[in-house]
């Protein structure tokens, strides 16, 4: 089990990258949140594998709290793209510039 | 007592914030009730609280403590004490994890190693002779600010929500036991004041509440590093990490503290600062902001002007205390090797207050602006009484503290009565108005007498006291001091004396073709009833405080010499270390 | 010597007088009360009753004191009455660092023959002129107010002539501070008594602070006779210690040292602003603007002599400070000088009054100053009967004129006013010390006691007789002016006498300017009348020296003759017209505008004190406040928004910039982690 860690890690770390790629890359909201998904997943096993390898529960709780913040995020996120797609506009982020000074 | 009363006081305002959240805009004579309703019953356990806590008699406290010198003297040495205390863990990292640290770093010591140190608070709440004092003061102005908001103000839902929130805060200052929770109700605070601020006075608010606001926040920001230095220095040197500051002050960790513990912390290397000198002036700082001390100042006069007479009965009366509450409370208690060092520094500032805001009232022409560098001067002298060190001063410090809220608040209804009646704040606009409106002459002339220090009213005791520490530590700036109670005489009696007597003058467009006929007019303006209710009580305080000071000043000499005993311990230190050279520099000497 | 005082405690009934005391300082107290709470609201007809009523009372309580203190025997002739633990600080003391002693503020008092006699003249002159008041602010809408101010400063007085200790002493001291403003101002309506009353405060606040300074250098230097430090205000307490003893150690160190001196000075400094004495004297003068019995009863007779009083009463402090006393005698006789001459050319009949009262209480000064206190508190008592009168009988004629002050449009009233003119007289013929008037008496008892003590004495006695001459020349050019001659103006031809109730007082007044003076005829060596100075021995003592007769009896004829010289003078100026009256201001110019021009003291301070003190204001206002701190606050402010300026060009609007702009920080911040880590 111990000898996991390092490759549990490197999978954190790709799909941390790939996730932030994704947001700074796509143009399409839905898809963005997806990739914001997929870093907290990231931070959530990089959570998971330290606390397995303290042997605390920390990590685990923290990684419990993550989901709920996610999952909260989610419906904002949610609500906001649906809003915004109800007042006929593009779902196009680069759109969305309204609050440019 | 066996009811939690301060988190009931805590409680009460944020009740009548949800009811004032409930009540439709539409109905704004409700909200004013309940707001007067609420924060009477804040009054009401305030006072509870004040009867209960001088229930217990200061000499069974003193006996435990204390080394009697005789039978007649009552010793008033010893710790300072809080009662009430009510103690609830809010976030403790620290418990569960330490196991853990040990375990993983089995022969090491855990606290230097394992990891960041347990952060530790909680909402710990309490009161002395001290505090208790000020929460009954706050806790009147509050209601007589409620009973003089206008019926006719427009907003009054909002500001009665705004009004209790800044009551909460300041209540949390001063109940408050945790350095954390200090801190929050400190910030908490100034929130609800810059709305009130910025929503309700005259066409300068908007400049006020942002020149008010980035004073205090910055002087606060310096308040929290110290905070965070506090935990970690005492942490280090006493081996308990805590922010709880009945801890913090028995613990002493700041009594012996040399340069050198300072070095590792900042990276840089203070030669001649150590570390408890910079939190010391981190914590003064702020307080000296919020109090205010020249040059800390400017944001004062404009906030005093631009307000409205209910905010002002409790900005001006209770919120510039918190500043001198926090210096004897935290300046005094944590460094007191620092307060010793600074002692000088601090008097002089003080002093210097007290002339500058005394010169600057004596050039005002706006008859707010003259009260609020009056406010200037007068606080001076308690910054001078908390910083001689010594029993009298602070005793009179804490003393002026109760009467100068009550003299200022009475000060700005009348002055803010003549601005409401005739749109006017110009001294040289207004004049003879004691002919028309006797009453509010009289009631007036109350406070201002009160203001200058007159016998048998309040302030000359707390006054008389502050000079005579001062005199005792230095009697240069006892003399140089005591030149500004000739000065508040003078502004006083220009203030007084402008307004209310000489030939009768009016703005222009308002004065009648005869003179009869105005003050017949003007007659029928003199003080309503809402303005009496809340002047009446505070001038009947003013004379019966300056007739029979005896109660106060009793109760409030017992927790001065707390103060006192606790901000010694420094002295005892320097005095050591000076008189020991060997002690100190030892490998100096080969 | 606690052996003693107990004694002589238990001599007087000590409940019997507590009683009597609380009557004398209660009665005022409640008429005060009554009617300002009344605001207005009471009748005049109560008030008229009230406001005397309790003033007679106190004087009836004062009068069985007297009787009470007089069954004693000299030597237990003073009782301490404690009524009240007002503020008690010393419970601060302890062991450990915060071992100091604060002050025990008790409200008691202390019944012996100097306060007795206050009391009498405060509360006996006083409800006289209570009465006289009745008619001359009869017409007056503030009726009630007037009278609630008067109870004030009767009570306010008589704390300050009967507090044991010095707190109570400085709160009476400032009462009575406050009562004169009060009183000075009252018709707030007239621009010229708004100022006065304010230089009065100001004037009375600056001897304040001297007072409260000299206090604390008392309370917190004083040591008992083991060298412990007492930190007592009680002033029997103090009193009893003063004294240098065996080391130098207790009391308040050396004779003469600078501590004691320093003491003496701050304390005269109250004095000398209560009392109108050089350099704190501008006020007087401008307080007359004050109704009439007001100046009589605050500004002639009662408060401006407390400033001897408080001298008289601190004497063993002035016993240990040779300087400060010769200081004070000094100040006395020059002040007394200096108002003498400006009183010579003054034309407002009360400001010639009040220069003679400033110039007659620098005499009182200098004879306490220079030692002889019981002939400085005889000259008080003469001096309240016969300035109180001259200042009722003034205002019985300002009355009959409708407000006029001016003595150029008087003249020949004594045909019109027949009786005013013969009390004004007797009056006169007492300030001025023509014989066997009360003035004679006293006067030339206060000089030739000033000659025989001290060195520098004799030549202030050469001052002394020198007021003499002077003071008979402007009173009595008063008398001339206003009452002989023809009128002036229409109104001086059509006066008319004053009502009952403004006379009476005035020739009651007036018997006693005669008669008092002959309770005490101390000139020569044989065979003197001595019941005032024997009734004040047990408090002040006898002065260390006293004169040979024969220069007591030389220097009683020298005096006595310039009185008349001055009198002469004027007999042959306004008279005869022997001697032209623009002698002087033809001659010697610039000592006729010297004396008309009040030696241009308020020119003086106005220089170097006003202006500089409001330019310095206005300084702070403009220059530091603006300049300075709003600047600061301001630039501040413009740095902030030039700041943020730059940065709002970071802000695109879209969200893929921000986001990269995040995770390139975060990637920084990790390599720098990582690399401080490794």
């Amino acid at each position: 089990m111990n000898g996991l860690f390092p490759g549990f890690l490197t999978l954190s770390a790709a799909m941390f990258a790939l996730g932030a790629l994704g947001v700074m890359v796509r143009r399409n909201p839905l898809v963005v949140f997806m990739s914001i998904e997929l870093m907290l997943n990231a931070g959530n096993l990089a959570l998971v594998t330290y606390a397995r390898y303290t042997h605390t529960m920390a990590g685990q709780v923290f990684a419990l709290i993550v989901i709920a913040v996610a999952a909260s995020e989610v419906v904002v996120g949610l609500a906001l793209i649906t809003g915004v797609y109800r007042s006929g506009r593009r779902l196009d982020i680069d759109d969305l510039s309204e609050m440019r000074e | 007592m066996s009811w939690p009363i301060l988190s009931v006081i805590l409680a009460v305002p944020l009740v009548g914030v949800l009811a004032v959240v409930a009540i439709p805009t539409n109905r704004p004579r409700l909200a004013r009730l309940v707001l007067i309703g609420t924060t009477g019953a804040a009054l009401g356990l305030a006072c509870v609280l004040l009867v209960t806590f001088l229930a217990v008699p200061p000499s069974s406290d003193a006996q435990l403590h204390g080394t009697a010198a005789g039978s007649s003297l009552k010793a008033i040495t010893g710790p300072v004490s809080f009662q009430f205390q009510e103690q609830v863990a809010w976030l403790h990292t620290g418990a569960s994890l330490s196991a853990t640290h040990a375990a993983f770093n089995e022969g090491n010591n855990a606290l230097n190693q394992a990891g960041p140190p347990p952060i530790n608070f909680s909402y710990h709440i309490g009161v002395d002779g001290l505090s208790v004092w000020l929460i009954a003061l706050a806790t009147l102005l509050f209601f007589l600010a409620a009973i003089t908001l206008s019926r006719r103000q427009p907003g009054i839902c909002g500001f009665a929500v705004l009004m209790l929130l800044s009551e909460i805060g300041v209540m949390g200052v001063l109940m408050s036991l945790d350095l954390i929770l200090f801190y929050f109700f400190w910030e908490a605070a100034l929130i609800p004041l810059y709305f009130i601020m910025i929503g309700w006075g005259d066409e300068n608010r908007g400049r006020a509440a942002l020149k008010f606001i980035i004073y205090t926040v910055a002087g606060s920001l310096f308040m929290l590093l110290a905070i965070i230095g506090v935990y970690f220095i005492s942490g280090a040197s006493t081996g308990v990490y805590t922010f709880d500051v009945p801890t913090l002050m028995a613990a002493e960790s700041f009594v012996n503290s040399s340069s050198g513990s300072a070095l590792t912390l900042f990276g840089h290397s203070f030669s001649l600062l150590n570390a408890q000198d910079w939190m010391f002036l981190a914590f003064a700082l702020a307080f000296a902001i919020k109090v205010p001390l020249v040059p800390f100042h400017s944001w004062l006069p404009d906030a005093y002007s631009s307000g409205t007479t209910s905010f002002l009965v409790f900005f001006a009366g209770i919120v510039s205390k918190l500043g001198a509450f926090g210096f004897i409370r935290y300046d005094l208690t944590l460094f007191p090797q620092a307060s010793h060092t600074f002692q000088p520094l601090m008097m002089g500032l003080g002093v210097l207050s007290i002339l500058y805001g005394a010169l600057s009232a004596l050039a005002q022409r706006d008859i707010k602006r003259i009260v609020a560098f009056a406010s200037i001067s007068h606080l001076g002298f308690i910054v001078l009484g908390i910083f001689t060190l010594n029993i009298d001063g602070i005793n009179g410090a804490i003393i002026q503290m109760v009467n100068h809220g009550l003299i200022i608040a009475a000060l700005f209804i009348c002055v803010g009565a003549y601005e409401v009646r005739f749109a006017s704040r110009d001294i040289r606009e207004l004049g003879g108005l004691a002919k028309p409106m006797p009453i509010l002459a009289g009631l007036f002339l109350v406070a201002a007498l009160a203001g200058l220090g007159m016998p048998l009213l309040n302030s000359f005791v707390g006054e008389f006291l502050i000079l005579l520490g001062a005199f005792s530590v230095s009697p240069a700036w006892a003399v140089v001091a005591s030149l500004g109670v000739i000065l508040a005489c003078w502004y006083s009696l220009r203030l007084y004396q402008g307004v209310t007597q000489g030939r009768l003058r009016l703005p222009d467009g308002q004065v009648e073709q005869s003179a009869d006929r105005a003050v017949m007019r003007l007659g029928r303006l003199d003080v309503g009833a809402v303005e009496l209710a809340v002047l009446v009580p505070l001038v009947a305080l003013i004379i019966v405080i300056g007739v029979y000071p005896g109660p106060v000043i009793r109760f409030t000499r017992f927790s001065a010499g707390q103060y006192v005993s606790a901000v010694d311990r420094g002295s005892a230190v320097t005095a050591a270390t000076a008189s020991s050279p060997a002690l100190s520099s030892p490998r100096a000497r080969p | 010597m606690t052996s003693v005082r107990c004694a002589s405690e238990k001599a007087m009934n000590p409940t019997f007088t507590m009683v009597l005391c609380a009557v004398a300082l209660g009665l005022p107290t409640a008429g005060f009360l009554v009617s300002a709470l009344s605001a207005g609201k009471l009748p005049r007809r109560v008030v008229s009753f009230l406001g005397p009523g309790v003033v007679l009372g106190a004087f009836v309580a004062t009068l069985i004191l007297l009787a009470e203190l007089l069954a004693q025997p000299p030597a237990s002739r003073g009782i301490t009455v404690a009524f009240w633990h007002w503020l008690n600080l010393s419970v601060g003391s302890g062991g450990g660092a915060v071992a100091r002693s604060g002050f025990n503020a008790d409200f008691s008092v202390r019944i012996d023959s100097l306060s007795v006699l206050m009391m009498l003249v405060i509360t006996g002159i006083g409800g006289l002129i209570h009465v006289y008041s009745v008619g001359y602010m009869a017409e007056d809408p503030g009726y009630n107010r007037f009278f609630a101010y008067m109870n004030l400063f009767i009570t306010s007085m008589l704390l300050l002539v009967m507090s044991e200790n010095l707190i109570f002493l400085i709160i009476g001291w400032s009462m009575v501070a406050f009562v004169s403003y009060a009183l000075i101002a009252f018709w707030y309506q007239r621009p010229a008594a708004v100022t006065a009353g304010r230089k009065a405060f100001i004037t009375q606040v600056i001897g304040d602070v001297g007072l409260v300074l000299g206090a604390f250098l008392i309370f917190l230097n004083l040591r008992g006779s083991g060298g412990q430090l007492l930190h007592s205000v009680d002033l029997q307490t103090i009193f009893a210690n003063v004294g240098p003893g065996a080391h130098n150690q207790n009391g308040l160190g050396s004779m003469g040292g600078g501590l004691v001196t320093t003491i003496g000075l701050l304390l005269f400094l109250g004095a000398a602003a209560k009392s109108a004495q050089w350099p704190l004297h501008t006020w007087l003068p401008d307080a007359m603007e004050g109704p009439t019995p007001v100046s009589a009863l605050i500004h002639a007779a009662t408060m401006v002599t407390a400033g001897v009083y408080l001298v008289a009463r601190f004497h063993p402090i002035y016993q240990q400070a040779p300087v400060a006393a010769g200081v004070v005698a000094a100040v006395g006789i020059g002040t007394a000088l200096m108002a003498a001459i400006i009183g010579c050319t003054q034309f407002d009949i009360k400001r010639v009054i009040a220069y003679s009262t400033m110039s007659q209480i620098g005499l009182m000064i200098f004879a306490v100053g220079a030692g002889a206190y019981s002939a400085g508190m005889f000259q008080f008592f003469t001096h309240a009967c016969f300035k109180a009168l001259l200042f009722l009988a003034a205002g019985n004629v300002i009355h009959a004129l409708g407000d006029e002050q001016d003595i150029r449009s008087m003249g020949g009233l004594s045909t019109r006013m027949k009786l005013t003119f013969g009390a004004f007289l007797v009056g006169s013929l007492a300030l001025a010390g023509i014989p066997f008037f009360a003035g004679w008496f006293s006067k030339e008892e206060l000089l030739s006691s000033g000659l025989a003590l001290g060195p520098a004495v004799p030549w202030l006695w050469v001052l002394g007789v020198a007021v003499n001459v002077l003071t008979s020349f402007y009173i009595f050019r008063v008398v001339w002016m206003a009452f002989r001659g023809q009128p002036a103006t229409s109104r001086a031809s059509t006066a008319h006498e004053a009502r009952p109730v403004m006379l009476i007082p005035v020739l009651l007044l007036a018997v006693l300017a005669t008669v008092v003076g002959f309770l005490n005829i101390d000139f020569f060596g044989f065979h003197p009348i001595t019941v005032f100075s024997e009734f004040l021995q047990p408090v002040v003592g006898t002065p260390s020296a006293h004169a040979s007769a024969g220069i007591q009896a030389l220097a009683l004829v020298i005096g006595t003759l310039l009185s008349l010289g001055g009198l002469t003078l004027v007999w042959m100026v306004y008279g005869r017209r022997l001697i032209a009256a623009d002698l002087i201001s033809r001659h010697l110019p610039w000592l006729y505008q010297l004396s008309l021009q009040k030696f241009y003291w308020d020119e003086i301070y106005d220089v170097t004190l006003v202006r500089p003190t409001v330019a310095l204001a206005a300084t702070v206002t403009q220059v530091l406040e603006a300049d300075l701190f709003d600047e600061l606050v301001k630039g501040v402010k413009q740095g902030v928004l030039t700041l943020a300026d730059d940065l709002r060009t970071m802000q695109t609007g879209f969200f893929r910039d921000y986001a990269l702009i995040f995770f390139v920080c975060a990637v920084i911040g990790l390599v720098v982690l990582g690399l401080r880590l490794a």
